[in-house]
C-alpha cells in the first residue's frame, strides 16, 4: 500500500519535471526560431536586426550595438536617414547616413568619418535604420557577439 | 512544581552559557550560527561558507590593489592641431582637434614573483575614443611591458566638449595557472 504511493508521488514528479523541461524548450524555440521571423515579417525585411561593428556612426550607433533594421522603398529614402546596404564586393554590410540622392544611386557617409562611401545602387538598400519616438532603437551591448565573431 | 522546573531550566541555560564562556568566541559564533540559521552548519556548508570568503577577500584585495586612472580630452576647432599636457597623474589627452590622435605610455611592472593577469576596463564617453593596445594578458614574474592608449577624435565629435572617463588596471594573481 505504502510502495504504491511512493511509485505514484514518483510518477507525478516525472510526469511534472518532463512538461516543465517541455515547456521550457518550447519557449526558447518561440523566442530563438520565432522571435527574428516575427521581425522579419513585422519590420518587412529578411534583415531585420544588425550589429554595429565599428565606430563610423558614432555617437549615435556605437560599437557593439544591435539595431533595428526597417525595409523601405526607394520613394521612402530621404537625405539623414541611416540605412543598411550590402557592400558592392559583396563582402558583409555597411550602417551609413544617406548624404545624397542621385537618380541611380546614393551616396552615404558614416558621421565619424570625413569622407564619402563610394556610391550605392538602389538595389543594394536593405533597410533603414528602425526608430521609436524619433530616437533609433539600439540594444547597447547586445552585438558584441557579432563584433568579436567578426574579427576572430 | 512549577517553580522546581523553572530552576530546572534557569540551571541548564546557566551551565550552557558558561560552557560558551569557556569555549571561547568560536563558540559564541557557532552559537549565533545556529541560533540564525535554526540548526547547525553541515560539513559541507562550512566548506561552501569558507570558499565564498576567501573568493569575496580576493575580489576585495583585486579591487582595491587595481591602477586607477582619470582620462580626458578636449575637442578643438581646427585642423591637425594637438595640444598636450604633460601630467603623469592622469591619462589626459589634452586638446585634438577632428581628425587626430594622441597617445599615452603607461609602464606597468610586475614587482611579484607571482604572474598576473593583467585586465585594462575603460568606461565614461572617452572610453568610446579611447583604443588600448593590448587589453588583457599576462604579466609574468618581475616582468614589465607598455601599454599604449590612443584617443582618436572622429569627425562627429563636438567642438569644445570635454570627453572624461577612467581606466581601471585590475592586476590578478594568477599563482601560475594561465600562461
Amino acid at each position: 500500500m505504502e510502495n504504491n504511493a511512493k511509485t505514484g508521488t514518483i510518477k507525478k514528479a516525472i510526469v511534472r519535471s518532463t512538461i516543465n523541461i517541455v515547456t521550457y524548450i518550447v519557449i526558447v524555440g518561440v523566442v530563438v526560431v520565432g522571435l527574428p521571423k516575427f521581425l522579419s515579417w513585422s519590420l518587412n525585411t529578411p534583415y531585420p536586426m544588425a550589429a554595429i561593428t565599428s565606430g563610423s556612426m558614432w555617437p549615435v550607433l556605437k560599437e557593439g550595438d544591435l539595431v533595428f533594421i526597417q525595409g523601405v522603398s526607394r520613394s521612402e529614402l530621404k537625405v539623414g536617414d541611416i540605412i543598411v546596404y550590402r557592400n558592392a564586393d559583396g563582402a558583409g554590410f555597411t550602417i551609413h547616413r544617406i548624404t545624397k540622392l542621385k537618380e541611380d544611386t546614393l551616396i552615404t557617409k558614416g558621421d565619424a568619418n570625413f569622407m564619402d562611401d563610394s556610391p550605392v545602387k538602389y538595389e543594394n538598400v536593405v533597410g533603414r535604420s528602425y526608430q521609436i519616438f524619433g530616437k533609433y532603437a539600439r540594444l547597447p551591448y547586445l552585438g558584441f557577439v557579432t563584433v568579436y565573431a567578426t574579427r576572430k | 512544581m512549577d517553580d522546581q522546573q523553572n530552576n530546572e531550566k534557569k540551571a541548564k541555560f546557566s551551565i550552557s552559557s558558561l560552557g560558551a564562556s569557556v569555549k571561547g568566541l568560536g563558540a559564541k559564533a557557532r552559537g549565533w550560527i545556529e541560533k540564525t540559521a535554526g540548526a547547525p552548519m553541515k560539513t559541507r556548508e562550512k566548506v561552501i561558507g569558507i570558499i565564498v570568503i576567501v573568493i569575496f577577500f580576493f575580489a576585495f584585495y583585486v579591487t582595491l590593489d587595481a591602477n586607477k586612472y582619470s582620462s580626458l580630452v578636449r575637442v578643438i576647432e581646427g585642423d591637425g592641431k594637438v595640444g598636450v599636457n604633460p601630467t603623469a597623474d592622469a591619462l589626459d589627452f589634452g586638446d585634438l582637434s577632428r581628425g587626430t590622435s594622441a597617445v599615452r605610455r603607461v609602464d606597468i611592472e610586475n614587482g611579484t614573483p607571482i604572474p598576473m593577469y593583467i585586465a585594462i576596463i575603460k568606461t565614461g564617453r572617452i572610453g568610446e575614443l579611447t583604443k588600448i593596445d593590448k587589453n588583457y594578458f599576462t604579466l609574468g614574474a618581475h616582468e614589465k611591458t607598455k601599454i599604449e592608449f590612443t584617443v582618436y577624435m572622429p569627425a562627429s565629435a563636438q567642438i569644445e566638449d570635454k570627453y572624461k572617463g577612467r581606466v581601471y588596471l585590475f592586476k590578478i594573481p594568477t599563482f601560475g595557472l594561465t600562461r
